[in-house]
């Protein structure tokens, strides 16, 4: 399952969430919104699904003085990016899980430890995970404090609707939203924030 | 039972009350049911039929209603998050619940007990949260109104939706007395004709109807349509006597089958004081008038009083008066007034035959008799003619059935006597004079019955309107008629606006202890299909007259 490298490792973790440093020897930096991976070894294996939430670059101790010099070389820049001194971070929010009992919707038993390794899902994946079940992942992301849940979700359900496409799953897309209305029929705020994320992120079905 | 004709789900109940009714959420589109629908809820092991009453947009959040969102989000998404948080409410009055047992073919059939009575009851109890709702089909219908192939059924109208034929019991119709109310130009005339033409035809009832404007007997040209419409004559006529008023009378020009004249003798000084309000009579009428029964004998008073000379002397009123101690101004008075009735042409001192005796010998042997009042359209012809006649049969209906019930005589034919503008003679001063509130009352016994037809039910007597087991009604507007016709009945509030919002013609609203349970129906066309489909099966019929036991036959 885990042909990809991993992207980076986890350095803190809770129930809910995780904080990964980047690998920066990795080509592309994880989408926002992308669905990630954790497997996770122990008296019981299992495999924790994840959405990036959010993607910090912090600086470190020279950037100020480069940002600030008249000229930047291409080769300045470049070893400024690869080579960082701070990591750029991803926040990971959970999802669910998968142990030898199949899928689940249900925030995993225990967090990863800390520099577990992280992978990208994959189209089938993706498709094989959020077809499970009747989207109960999705109060995970409506729970997630500090995290752009609009946002979250016209990215979400547009690369899904991709993977569940490829897979001949034409109906998810359509269902996903009508959940969504159904979740948020008493928020009505927050619902028509998200359909207007949606609308933006020209999803069809 | 047959469960399998199950038509598709329009709803799933949301909650409700006994009380208050059922409320169901739509998830047809709200054009799916209309007020007064009938719809079927199965859950339980029970059916329950109900009304539409009410059905109200609703929303989740009264602000997905408000703002237009699919402007901002695009059809696709605007279109899902209507389908969700938009949605029609309809309320529903439970009326009657039946015991269903399991499908035939299930494993639950077999074990079933075949002890479960399937006879419709009234609810008390309610359908569970999420039982299906549906619109009721033609099984359903039959099951609740009854198959209107059979004999004693006959199919009134139509439900108003999907066009299943409604059917009223003539049994139950003829058992108590009836109404047709609407305000003018609903469709009371054309809906009485139906009626009484299936009571003629099914031989459930002889029928005297009191044709004020002669429209029964030989037809009606609508003045809507100009499309001329056959009598009862036309197409039933070896069951249907047409009687008119006065000798030599014809009504369109055609000769009826025989006529009616009033002897003087017929006329009693009750006859007299029903016509005050007519005559504009004083309070010592009945004063004068019990004493010219004295002096006079009942058959005789009227006309040795019309006999007496007007001034003074010998054979004078004056003279009578004092010697019958009453005074003489007052009786003079009552005799001037009285010459309105003795100067009508049908009141005569000795008829040729025994109109009255003729018609009671029609009815009696189940033959309907139409009786048109010709030119003699006021309201005394009516209120007196009427009146005469009906107590001359009640009396002939009680002695017989006295004597069915006492010495095995025969049992009397049932008799429905139908009357145009009925509040003439059922309004709460007449009532108590008039003939007809008794019959209301108490004659079923006797097997008479009233089929009251009027437009303004309010001026009916409320104890005659609450005698009637059977209403139907077509449009109303004035608030105290539709309150006369719902009088007694349970779910008024609900059942007041579908009669208000009946379509104007052509459909009525069935009610009252007659029926199994309100609805509005589109009432049955009165045309050449109609009588083509009553006499379908008609075989001919000799009649011989003196030999009526072809009718009733047990
Ligand atoms: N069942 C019906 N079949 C055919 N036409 C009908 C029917 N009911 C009503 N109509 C049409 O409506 C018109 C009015 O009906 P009708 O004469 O029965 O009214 P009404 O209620 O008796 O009025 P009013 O109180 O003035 O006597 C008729 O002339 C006819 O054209
Ligand atoms: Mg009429």
């Amino acid at each position: 399952m885990n042909s990809e490298n991993p992207f980076g490792r986890i350095i803190s973790a809770n129930s809910r969430e995780c904080v990964v440093a980047y690998r920066t020897s990795e080509q592309e930096i994880p989408r926002f919104g992308s669905m990630v991976h954790i497997p996770v070894q122990g008296a019981q294996d299992f495999e924790i699904y994840g959405l990036v939430t959010d993607i910090q670059i912090e600086e470190d101790g020279f950037l100020r003085q480069l940002a600030t010099a008249d000229t930047l070389p291409a080769e300045v820049l470049a070893d400024n990016r690869v080579n960082r001194n701070v990591p750029i971070v991803l926040r990971i929010l959970f999802l669910g899980c998968r142990d030898e009992n199949g899928d689940s919707h249900l925030l995993p038993p225990t967090p990863p430890l800390t520099l577990t390794a992280i992978f990208r899902c994959n189209s089938s994946e993706i498709a094989h995970f959020t077809a499970h079940g009747n989207f109960g992942y999705f109060r995970h992301i409506l729970n997630a404090v500090n995290a752009p849940a609009a946002e979250l979700f016209a990215v979400h359900i547009r690369l899904t609707s991709i993977a569940q496409n490829a897979k001949h799953n034409e109906g998810w897309t359509r269902a996903a939203v009508e959940e969504l209305i159904t979740l948020l029929q008493d928020d009505y705020a927050g619902l028509t924030a998200i359909l207007g994320a949606l609308g933006d992120a020209d999803i069809s079905f | 039972m047959n469960g399998n004709m199950n038509g598709q789900t329009i709803g799933y109940v949301t909650g409700g009350s006994l009380k208050e009714g059922l409320l169901a959420r739509l998830t047809a589109a709200p054009d799916a049911v209309q007020e007064g629908g009938f719809v079927v809820i199965e859950s339980g092991g029970r059916r329950f039929y109900g009304l539409v009453t009410n059905l109200r947009l609703d929303a989740s959040d009264p602000r997905f209603a408000e703002n237009r969102n699919e402007q901002r989000l695009g059809p696709r998404i605007g279109r899902l998050l209507h389908q969700q948080t938009l949605f029609t409410e309809i309320e529903i009055l439970p009326v009657l619940m039946q015991r269903v047992g399991p499908e035939p073919g299930t494993a639950e059939f077999d074990r079933h007990d075949n002890a479960i009575d399937p006879t419709p009851v009234p609810v008390k109890t309610l359908p569970a949260h999420h039982a299906p709702v549906r619109p009721a089909n033609a099984f359903d219908v039959s099951e609740i109104f009854g198959d209107p192939q059979e004999k004693t059924k006959f199919a009134i109208g139509s439900t108003r939706e999907q066009n299943h034929p409604v059917a009223i019991d003539l049994d139950k119709f003829v058992q108590r007395s009836s109404g047709i109310f609407g305000a003018t130009g609903t469709g009371k005339s054309y809906l009485t004709r139906l009626i009484l033409a299936g009571l003629i035809h099914s031989r459930q009832a002889a029928v005297l109807v009191f044709d004020m404007h002669n429209e029964y007997g030989f037809g009606d040209t609508s003045p809507d349509t100009n499309i001329r419409v056959p009598g009862l004559k036309d197409k039933l006529s070896d069951r249907v006597k047409v009687c008119a008023l006065g000798r030599g009378t014809t009504i369109d020009g055609r000769t009826p089958d025989f006529d009616l004249v009033l002897e003087q003798r017929d006329i009693l000084p009750e006859d007299i004081e029903m016509l005050t309000h007519e005559l504009n009579l004083r309070d010592t009428t009945p004063n004068t008038l019990a004493a010219l029964v004295r002096s006079f004998g009942p058959a005789n008073w009227f006309k040795n009083f019309m006999q007496l000379k007007s001034g003074e002397g010998e054979g004078s009123v004056t003279e009578w008066a004092e010697k019958a101690n009453v005074h003489a101004g007052a009786a003079e008075s009552l005799q001037n007034k009285l010459r309105r009735v003795i100067d009508r042409a049908y009141v005569v001192e000795k008829a040729p035959a025994n109109c009255i005796r003729d018609i009671i010998g029609y009815l009696k042997s189940g033959v309907s008799v139409v009786l048109s009042f010709g030119k003699y359209d006021s309201d005394l012809d009516y209120l007196l003619v009427t009146n005469i006649l009906t107590r001359q049969i009640r009396a002939a209906w009680e002695q017989q059935t006295n004597a069915f019930h006492g010495s095995g005589g025969a049992k009397p034919t049932p008799l429905v006597i139908a009357l145009e503008e009925a509040h003439k003679l059922l309004n709460r001063e007449m009532a108590a004079q008039t003939a007809f509130s008794r019959i209301a009352r108490e004659m079923r016994k006797y097997f008479v019955t009233l089929l009251v037809i009027d437009q303004r039910p309010s001026q009916i007597y409320d104890e005659v309107m609450s005698q009637l087991g059977t209403r139907i009604s077509g449009w109303l507007g004035d608030d105290a008629d539709i309150a006369a016709v719902l009088s007694g009945l349970s779910g008024r509030d609900t059942l007041r606006g579908m009669l208000s919002r009946l379509q104007p013609k052509e459909e009525v609203l069935l009610l009252g202890y007659g029926v199994p349970m309100p609805l509005p129906v589109r009432s049955r066309r009165y045309d050449d299909q109609f009588w083509k489909e009553l006499l379908k099966n008609e075989r001919p019929v000799h009649f011989e007259k003196g030999k009526p036991d072809w009718l009733f036959e047990e």
